[in-house]
């Protein structure tokens, strides 16, 4: 091996390249000679710094599990598109509403990026998509994909604290013509939520309950009810409607086709009757 | 809705793709040079793997395959926010690669021993690096790829990965200030 040739391999034989051969023949043109020797360690020393520098940092701890809770809820929504397709199969009117709410999704999904900049897609996005989104999912077909299904308030709210380790009030809307059906876990803005399903007023109407979320409130029309910043917002046909309990650190968040005035009055009814000992 | 199903998939990813979470942080931080957009980039890249996850026929090609995911999401974040360190193009980097002799002859003049640099600066010099020979360097000395291996990442021929790891390793001791006469001050 001449010098010139010995230079070209360096990289290989650092980089662990070469044959068995080749390495021999590397080890054996290092003992001839001093310049080479010397260009070898120089060409090591900055793969050991490049290797060293290479595991200095450190995942941020929080990563790992928002890409885990990221994932699920993807799985959530998969999960869900293949049950509404299986369920299509028990009758047209089934398959109809199925296929209107996979196919209102993926449009969904799509326009969001076509909203007005004006708007803040950063804003908007994250929660009243994702919001309206699994509002279709969730509450089309004729049975909703819920997990635990009870019309009473605290037998919801005690499965959810178990599921979540969140503290949970779950609103009682027996008294305004609404009802509890059941709920399921969920996630909304990557946390992980419980979701409830009401019927009120002849509609299904959906509601998450999850921690704060920081851009929560940003985007739509937030107005003042009994001293709660509500925020209203409408997306391809999807009422909107989220608001904060800030003693409790959570974020109550509902959707419903429809009217946007009517969900604010849902918003209001579960406002005043998440009150905890209120009486039936 | 099947749980089992859901979790099956969930863990194959965890099991297959999550495992190389380190390193793909660590080249996303090394190519953004932000702690925040790297986070952004690892996660779009896991969301994406996720996705596709039931393409992965062959398990063990799956750090090459999520490495080209991490790859093809931040050229695309690239290209969407001019504002970001501009990427030269390839002809550039034609244009500009030495001869093999003029390599050659620098070679002998730049190997010489390297002083006790310090690995801010090294991290600088990494960032400093044009992206085609940044891609190099992290994928050999974070992810560990053969250069079989960076060719599928980078869609190069081999010979043109062993260029940009030369050329690249070349640039880092220029970066990092290595010159005959700091080497004689340093001794």
């Amino acid at each position: 091996m001449t010098c010139n040739e010995f230079v070209r391999a360096i990289d290989a034989y650092l980089d662990d390249e070469l044959s068995v051969l080749d390495i021999l023949r590397v080890h054996a043109h290092l003992l001839s000679g001093e310049v080479c020797p010397r260009v070898m360690e120089s060409e090591a020393a900055l793969h050991s710094l490049l290797a060293e520098d290479a595991v200095r940092d450190q995942v941020p701890g929080p990563l790992r599990e928002r890409i885990v809770r990221r994932v699920a809820a993807e799985e959530d929504v998969e999960a869900l598109s293949r049950t509404s397709v299986a369920r299509s199969r028990r009758g047209p009117f089934a398959a109809l509403s199925a296929l209107l709410a996979a196919a209102a999704f993926v449009v969904l999904l799509l326009l969001v990026p076509l909203l007005p900049e004006s708007r803040g897609p950063r804003d908007l996005v994250p929660l009243a998509a994702e919001l309206a989104a699994k509002h279709l999912l969730y509450s089309s077909g004729r049975e909703a994909a819920l997990e635990m299904r009870t019309s009473e308030p605290d037998e919801m709210s005690r499965w959810g604290e178990r599921r979540l380790g969140l503290s949970l009030k779950v609103p009682r809307l027996d008294g305004a013509g609404g009802r509890l059906v059941g709920g399921r876990v969920s996630s909304l803005a990557d946390a992980p939520a419980v979701y409830l399903l009401y019927e009120w007023g002849g509609r299904r109407v959906s509601l998450f309950v999850t921690r704060s979320v920081p851009d929560g409130r940003r985007g739509g029309s937030e107005r003042a009810v009994d001293g709660v910043e509500l925020t209203i917002e409408a997306l391809r046909g999807v009422a909107l409607a989220w608001w904060e309990e800030e003693d409790e650190g959570q974020l109550y968040a509902a959707a419903s086709t429809g009217d946007p005035s009517g969900l604010r009055e849902f918003a209001l009814l579960c406002m005043r009757s998440g009150q905890p000992a209120t009486p039936d | 809705m099947s749980l089992s199903g859901e979790n099956d998939k969930v863990r194959r990813f965890e099991k297959h793709i999550l495992v190389y979470l380190d390193d793909l942080y660590r080249v996303a931080l090394r190519l953004t040079g932000q702690a925040t957009d790297a986070e952004d980039l690892v996660q779009e890249t896991c969301l994406r793997a996720f996705k596709a996850l039931d393409q992965l026929k062959h398990l063990p090609a799956a750090k090459v395959w999520v490495f080209s995911i991490l790859r093809s999401v931040f050229l695309r974040e690239a290209e969407r926010r001019p504002s970001r360190r501009a990427l030269i193009s390839l002809e550039d980097i034609d244009a500009s690669l030495l001869t093999r002799s003029e390599a050659l002859r620098d070679a002998y003049e730049g190997f010489l021993p390297m002083r006790q640099t310090l690995l801010q600066e090294t991290r600088e010099a990494i960032l400093k690096l044009p992206l085609p020979y940044r891609e190099a360097v992290l994928l050999a000395h974070i992810g560990g790829f053969s250069y079989r291996e960076m060719a599928q990442i980078l869609s190069v021929p081999t010979g043109t990965v062993m260029s940009r790891l030369f050329r690249g390793r070349r640039m880092l001791r220029a970066y990092l200030g290595e010159r005959p006469s700091r080497l004689e001050s340093a001794r």
